[in-house]
């Protein structure tokens, strides 16, 4: 595939009704690469990781996903082909079991659920493997984040993109899902990463894309943005 | 979720119906017995709706009534043998719901329960008023004996077959469904229709889906009664019966087939039971509504069955 992204976005715009929540967002994703978006409340960085899974219905501009347009494809085609968005709020399902949680992240792959596949998903996270006959409600804030993960990773990701995954955690907790995020990274999985908190997003990520009101206002590599201290500038528009 | 646990014990109840019909002579209570089949066919139904897939109706005597109209005016105007009449009835009330699941798809819980409540209205007012079609309430409509190949299979005996065959189609149907992947993906909806979506599920789909099967096995019912009433009018297919069945699958089980017709045959026996208590019946029938939604949130069945090990955990604390 050599240096063809995985992710291409032009000029894309999403609406809620009339309501404009992303506007003229034009970004490229290359394979290996974690590009992480930044911002604040409402600026439309949830909005655009549903416009890319399509799960919003009115989105213009060009989306390109391995090369092909999905315009027009339903969200399980792209799950199917390996784009894969773990929502926010820890969406899992709770009164099934820890490891049907992770069985049911291969329903879209071809081949069903490989017995090699759950091995390794667990492999990842040991908590879950302790806790595999539990139900997945029962599990803590950051056991379930864990869970949502690893149930993504049974999708065979090409992309994976992550929303919020610190959300509501504690930091000794969100160090740990963020340890695991960079596993991810050392394997060479794409990663689109939406964040709230920014330390945390620049320091686990290549690039930086910081979002205000529906549109791009910067991107650059991380480690410039984090050495130069214009993040807090730039989302608080000082 | 122990939804293939149950097979034995939906098994031993489709066992049981035919040896308790065989142990009474009286012809009342073998028409308690065939009518309690004919609603546990509907009440399976709406347990794949509600129960597996989250999906509440409201509006469910509205697929009865398609399935008993659908039966008669096959029957009676264009002569089809019953059995096909049947199943033609059956597969329009499947055909009207799975269309009305696609704008109802994107409502859920108290809207979703609105939006079918008005779906079961809208249906009870055609069914009173189309007489050409359905003789309205008054004087209603009627339906010749049952038969196959013109064998007159009419007589409660015959009857209580023919409906415990219904029964275990709908029995099977369910079952094969909760327990493979399609069941699956129904919990899934239920659970977390965000999680079902990033993990792959169509989630318009299993609605549509579930919609529709649910609808077919309350047609079916609907065509079953068409034949066990032989003459019936608009009334049969009104709110009352759509909550009636409703009661049946909270009361019996939310996850459980067998729980499904056990509750079918606690309503359809208990307004017999007090007959002659008629104003005590709502009575009664709210407060063993209250004391099991308190103590047995997930049905009588689940209820019963977890009741040996909260007595033991109760007895070594």
């Amino acid at each position: 595939m050599g240096h063809e992204p995985v992710l291409s976005l032009q000029k894309v715009c999403a609406y809620y009704g009339n309501l404009c929540a992303v506007r003229d967002v034009s970004l490229e994703i290359n394979p290996g690469e974690t590009v992480c978006i930044i911002g604040p409340n409402g600026a439309g960085k949830t909005t655009l990781l549903k416009s890319v899974s399509r799960v919003i219905p009115k989105v213009e501009g060009a989306i390109r996903y391995r090369g092909a347009s999905t315009a027009g494809v339903a969200p399980q085609a792209l799950v199917a082909h390996g784009l894969i968005h773990v929502p926010e709020g820890r969406q899992i399902f709770p009164s099934m079991t820890v490891e049907e949680n992770i069985e049911i992240g291969a329903f879209a792959v071809p081949g069903g659920v490989r017995k090699d596949k759950t091995d390794a998903a667990m492999d990842m996270f040991p908590k879950l493997r302790e806790r595999r006959r539990q139900l997945a409600g029962t599990l803590s804030g950051g056991e379930q984040q864990m869970l949502a993960m690893a149930r993504a990773l049974m999708g065979q990701p090409h992309l994976l993109m992550l929303d919020e995954p610190s959300m509501g955690l504690a930091p000794k907790v969100v160090s740990e899902i963020y340890r695991q995020v960079d596993l991810l990274r050392g394997r060479g999985v794409t990663i689109l990463l939406v964040e709230q908190n920014a330390r945390i997003a620049l320091r686990n990520s290549d690039r930086t894309v910081v979002m205000a009101s529906g549109e791009i206002r910067h991107q650059g590599k991380s480690a410039d943005l984090l050495a130069g201290g214009l993040i807090a500038s730039l989302v608080f528009g000082k | 979720m122990t939804l293939t646990s149950d097979r034995k014990l939906t098994i031993a109840l489709l066992v049981a119906l035919p040896v308790a019909a065989a142990l009474t002579d009286n012809a009342f209570y073998k028409a308690v017995l065939v009518f309690g089949m004919i609603n546990a066919v509907a009440a399976v139904g709406l347990c794949l709706m509600l129960g597996f897939a989250g999906q509440i109706s409201l509006g469910q005597a509205a697929f009865y009534g398609l399935g008993a109209y659908g039966t008669t005016l096959m029957a009676s105007r264009f002569g089809v043998e019953p059995v096909l009449a049947i199943a033609a009835g059956a597969l329009l009330s499947m055909a009207v719901g799975w269309s009305i699941s696609r704008p109802l798809s994107r409502l859920h819980d108290h809207y979703l329960a609105m939006a079918t409540l008005a779906f079961g209205i809208i249906m009870f007012i055609v069914f009173a008023n189309a007489r050409s079609l359905t003789g309205g309430l008054d004087p209603g409509t009627s339906i010749a004996k049952f038969s196959i190949m013109g064998r007159d299979l009419s007589s409660m005996n015959q009857l209580f077959w023919v409906v415990w065959v219904g029964l275990v189609l709908a029995a099977f149907v369910a079952g094969n469904i909760a327990s493979n992947q399609i069941g699956r993906s129904l919990l899934a909806v239920k659970m977390s229709a965000a999680a079902a979506a990033s993990v792959g599920i169509d989630v318009v789909r299993a609605k549509a889906f579930v919609f529709a099967i649910g609808a077919l096995l309350t047609g079916l019912s609907g065509g079953l009664y068409a034949y066990f009433a032989r003459s019936f009018n608009a009334t049969s297919f009104g709110i009352g019966y759509s909550i009636e069945l409703l009661m049946m699958v909270v009361l019996g089980s939310l996850s459980r087939v067998s729980g499904a017709i056990v509750g079918a045959f606690i309503i359809t026996v208990l307004p017999v039971v007090f007959e002659n208590f008629e104003d005590y019946k709502t009575l009664t029938f709210g407060v063993t509504m209250v004391i099991i939604m308190k103590y047995m949130p997930s049905g009588l069945v689940d209820g019963i069955l977890g009741l040996p090990g909260r007595l033991s955990r109760r007895a070594k604390a």
